[in-house]
């Protein structure tokens, strides 16, 4: 080849095989502890790549840890491990600023464990945005929550049907969900979602919400189940585009479930059941900057 | 067949829609449906028990059942049983749903104890003793070891009380003939070979289920300003 003149298609070097995809093994460390003044600070705190995490803020309720995932994504072959512990004391929020999502894998899978631990007296407020499996991805995530009797709790779990934007229903290979939640050393709610994305779609359609975001709210705070004003005024936001079903599994405990027709009718529903837990959780009224 | 002649009778007996267990008095979640407009005629209720219902079983009712059968032969693994009775009971969605399979069970502990003692009367006493939950599924598993029904037996009678109990439901709430729900039980019980063997490859940290649409119905029956049924 002559210098300076540029090669011609067949004359150029073949381009080298894609590099595999990095596999990242990421963990999120957190030990939220009370100061004397009253004051949370994150007493230990351990990450690395995909976790990393905002400036922590006292917001004047809770210490506020913004979660944040700078690959955007899980991809396949990521394993994440999150361990959250609040300690007496502590109040502690754990947000996320944007969708979780879980990228199209063509093979492998991506697994996720999170373990959350609340000792009697703390408060901890797990409130992730939804979870947004893109179409033939395989995700795996196994959730622990351990709760001490006089513990307090909020734990979000949504889950988008795709990227509902652009008509991407149900579209995942493989999503295994599990949520274990110990209250005194005792199994209170064991769930396992374990379904390829066109199964979850046939449920969605027979149960009349084909395009349905879900989420379970796990809420723990002593005798929460007594309050019935509470879980009236919450049951009663179940209308036009939420389905919305309030169970008491323990005097300690309630479980709600959600099903709605779009992404902001969630999030607006979530936002109203909190400001009403609220009455029973004062540490929710924290302004997490939630749109 | 004398073997077999040994237990079928009573086996059978337990299976019976007289024997009192009080689960004519529960929908497990069909009545909050049908408030809900899902499941309003016949086309539909098969949709439900056949695709919806009876398939988790193998998840959840079936594999525990199993490990509760293991954990009942000799020596007696007495804390796992315990443990599997906490996880029969946090397996249940729902606080209605929860305590029906709890009253079931229990009645049904009751009864196997006072009418066959040995094993069932050794189960019933520490639970009660110990304040353990008593699922139905557990129990059902306790009841076949104490006759001395072979696993299959005793799972494939957990399938037919299940589709059986929401069979014997849905004729009070929808306008059903005996012969169509018969024919749709008929149906539900085929899948029995089918659930048990799943049932057989599951490990008990992948036990348990999740429909929120379900529960958001059983959930909304607690309740609900008129019901026939408890759940």
């Amino acid at each position: 080849m002559i210098p300076g003149s540029e090669a011609t298609a067949c004359q150029r070097p073949a381009a080298p095989d894609p590099a595999p995809a990095p596999r990242l093994r990421g963990h999120l460390h957190l030990e939220a502890r009370a100061r004397p003044d009253g004051r949370t600070i994150l007493a230990r705190q351990s990450f690395r790549a995909p976790f990393h995490i905002s400036k922590p803020h006292w917001n004047g309720h809770t210490l506020h840890v913004q979660v944040i995932n700078p690959t955007a994504g899980i991809l396949s072959g990521d394993s994440l491990e999150m361990r959250v512990h609040a300690t007496d004391r502590a109040a502690l929020s754990v947000t996320t600023p944007a969708v979780t999502r879980a990228f199209t894998m063509l093979d492998g899978t991506a697994r996720s464990s999170q373990s959350l631990h609340v000792a009697a007296g703390a408060f901890l407020d797990f409130y992730p945005e939804p979870l947004c499996p893109h179409r033939d991805t395989s995700f795996l995530q196994k959730t622990t929550i351990h709760c001490a009797r006089g513990a307090q709790l909020v734990f979000l779990d949504a889950l988008a049907p795709g990227r509902a934007g652009r008509g991407e229903l149900w579209a995942w290979r493989r999503l295994q969900l599990a949520l274990d939640v110990h209250l005194d050393g005792r199994p209170v709610l064991v769930e396992r979602l374990d379904a390829a994305g066109g199964k979850l779609a046939a449920a969605a359609r027979f149960f009349q919400t084909p395009s349905a975001w879900l989420a379970s709210l796990i809420a723990v705070s002593p005798r929460i189940s007594s309050i019935d004003t509470l879980a009236a005024a919450i049951t009663s936001l179940h209308g036009d585009g939420i389905r919305l079903g309030l169970t008491a599994l323990d005097p300690d405990l309630l479980a709600i479930r959600l099903a709605a027709r779009d992404g902001q009718t969630l999030r607006d529903t979530v936002a109203a059941i909190r400001q009403h837990l609220a009455s029973a959780i004062p540490h929710l009224r924290a302004d997490l900057r939630k749109l | 067949m004398a073997d077999a002649a040994r237990w079928v009778g009573a086996f059978l007996q337990t299976a019976d829609s007289f024997y009192p267990t009080g689960t004519y008095a529960h929908s497990f979640g069909l009545e909050g449906l049908l408030e809900a407009g899902t499941v309003t005629d016949l086309a539909a209720l098969r949709t439900f028990l056949l695709d919806h219902a009876l398939p988790p079983l193998a998840d959840t009712d079936l594999p525990l059942a199993r490990l509760a059968w293991e954990a009942a032969d000799t020596p007696i693994d007495w804390p796992r049983l315990h443990h599997l009775s906490h996880l029969g009971a946090a397996m249940r969605g729902t606080a209605e749903v929860r305590r029906a399979c709890l009253a079931i069970g229990s009645q049904r502990a009751d009864l196997a104890s006072r009418l066959h003692g040995g094993l069932a009367a050794e189960f019933n006493r520490r639970a009660t003793a110990e304040n353990w939950p008593r699922p139905s599924a557990i129990v059902a598993a306790i009841e076949g070891r104490t006759l001395g029904a072979p696993l299959e037996a005793t799972l494939a009678g957990i399938v037919y009380a299940a589709a059986a109990a929401f069979a014997s439901a849905a004729v009070k709430l929808l306008r059903l003939g005996q012969n169509a729900v018969h024919t749709l039980l008929a149906d539900a019980l085929a899948c029995a070979p089918a659930l048990i063997a799943r049932a057989a490859q599951k490990r008990i940290e992948d036990l348990g289920t999740f429909n929120p649409w379900w529960d958001i119905a059983s959930a909304r029956h607690e309740t609900a300003n008129f019901r026939l049924f408890i759940s």
